[in-house]
């Protein structure tokens, strides 16, 4: 069993024992991370993040509690840069569909099977920064200081941004009730 | 956990409800949504690659530019001096320029002589104006030849000769006999010479002679200004040059002096030859009952030669 000192230690030496077992760790919560925030390839941005880490890792110093803050401010300083790039150049469609695609194969798809259609539809109503909080608060698990110290802002707007986000969330309920969504998310 | 997690929430925010357990598993459903590619083999790939060069580079490769407060510093301090250098040229330049043309105040112009001085460059302001003072034009008096301490010459004053001062003689003192020199012998019958010049042409009649008990001169004709029968002045009688200093009155040039020369006590037309210059004075028709076309004469004559002062008729006969 190894401990976080040695497994960063080994991938700040560029052992791939060590890396395979940030992928294990991180990927999936990175890969959560930008698809409940919305972004367009979740994949492709949590592959990102981990090749980005891959070029400053050998200056982190701290704890594993600091190391995962530090990998989800790069997340989302990776997500702000997809957004920008999403701004400045909107997605076009497709003059004619890919080749050789797995239409079951998609996002949608997926969370369409999941079950979880109508959460998507809740987040939709938030706007980016309450999004980003209850994802960190919910999905990841971080303290308001923690989120604070990934999105760079102060605790009282972090708690602001909570609350805002899930009073908007409550009112969406209160017009479209969830059971109907919950009882076809049970099927 | 989430059940824990919800509480929080709900203590946190006040915002509390079935919905929102659903939703907290809701949104770790989504986020726990299989992976559609397993792409960890190239990931895990790269990023170890990655790290591994970058853990190896040859440290001359991975310097990167010095960036800190020193090297800004350094960059901006060369920029102001830059910039601090041409600002200053540029504004000696300008005070330079402006001092020679004249345009500076006069403490810039003190600053920038100063310093030109001491770092070796002459600048040199343009003279002052010559302001001309008008008690200075004024110091030459008529028929006073030169030139005005200003360098200004002044030609109608000084640079004309006038005859009428300089090229006649006056009468009685020509030795024109007989002409208002006070002798009786050489005076026409019927006339009277009294010593005036100008008022020899004096009808007979007129007491102009000075002499008591000549009561012939009727009322009004006496002292009527520009009347040449007026009394004489005695003093006028005894010394008729005395108040003919040619400086003392601007007599207009080429105007004076001719009608005292012409007239003589007998010549009663000589008067009226000058008529645009002493008989344009209408003060002739004065001369009152008893008088003659000499009391024109002489009045003319006298408007000529001594101006405005003859009018009132006391310098009759003065010579211009």
């Amino acid at each position: 069993m190894h401990t976080f000192e040695s497994i960063l230690t080994a991938a700040q030496a560029g052992a791939e024992w060590a890396w395979r077992v940030l992928y294990d760790e991180y990927f999936r919560t990175l890969v959560g991370y930008f698809r409940v925030q919305g972004g367009r390839d979740p994949e492709d941005l949590a592959g990102d993040v981990l090749l980005r880490m891959s070029r400053t890792i050998g200056t982190f110093e701290g704890t594993e509690s600091k190391f995962r803050s530090w990998i989800f401010t790069i997340a989302h300083n990776r997500l702000i840069d997809e957004r920008r790039q999403r701004t400045r150049r909107p997605e076009q469609p497709e003059a004619e569909p890919p080749e050789q695609v797995d239409p079951s194969a998609t996002d949608d798809v997926v969370l369409e099977r999941a079950g979880t259609a109508w959460v998507v539809e809740a987040l939709d109503l938030l706007s980016a920064d309450q999004r980003e909080v209850l994802t960190l608060r919910i999905i990841n698990g971080f303290t308001i200081p923690e989120i604070a110290g990934v999105t760079g802002r102060g605790i009282g707007a972090v708690k602001q941004l909570q609350r805002r986000g899930l009073r908007r969330v409550s009112k969406h309920f209160g017009s479209h009730p969830y059971p109907d969504n919950h009882s076809e998310r049970s099927r | 956990m989430s059940d824990q997690l919800v509480r929080n929430l709900a203590s946190e925010t006040g915002v509390s409800g079935p919905w929102l357990g659903e939703f907290v598993h809701g949104m770790h459903d989504v986020a726990d949504a299989p992976i559609l590619s397993d792409a960890s083999q190239l990931v895990v790939r790269a990023a170890a690659e990655a790290q591994h060069r970058e853990a190896h580079a040859p440290r001359t490769a991975r310097r990167r530019p010095r960036a800190g407060f020193v090297p800004v510093l350094r960059r901006g301090l060369v920029f102001n001096l830059a910039v601090g250098a041409v600002l200053v040229i540029g504004s000696a330049a300008l005070a330079i320029g402006s001092v020679e043309a004249g345009f500076a105040p006069e403490f810039v112009e003190d600053i920038v002589v100063d310093l030109g001085e001491r770092v070796g460059i002459t600048v040199t302001p343009p003279d002052e104006d010559v302001a001309v003072d008008r008690s200075d034009r004024s110091e030459l008096a008529p028929g006073q030849d030169g030139t005005l301490p200003t360098g200004i010459n002044n030609p109608g004053l000084g640079g004309i000769n006038n005859p009428g001062l300089d090229g006649i003689t006056p009468p009685g003192l020509g030795g024109n006999p007989g002409l208002g020199d006070g002798d009786p012998s050489d005076t026409a019958p019927g006339q009277v010479d009294d010593g005036s010049p100008g008022n020899s042409g004096q009808a007979p009649g007129l007491d102009n002679d000075e002499e008591p008990g000549n009561t012939d001169q009727a009322p009004g004709q006496i002292g009527d200004p520009g009347n040449s029968g007026s009394p004489p002045d005695e003093d006028d009688a005894e010394d008729p040059t005395e108040e003919s200093a040619p400086a003392e009155e601007s007599t207009p040039p080429g105007s004076s002096g001719s009608a005292p020369v012409q007239s003589g006590g007998d010549s009663p037309g000589l008067g009226n030859e000058n008529p645009g210059q002493g008989n344009e004075d209408p003060g002739s028709p004065v001369g009152g009952p008893g008088g003659s076309d000499d009391a024109d004469v002489g009045n003319g004559n006298a408007d000529v030669n001594s101006g405005r002062r003859n009018a009132a008729g006391k310098d009759r006969g003065t010579a211009p």
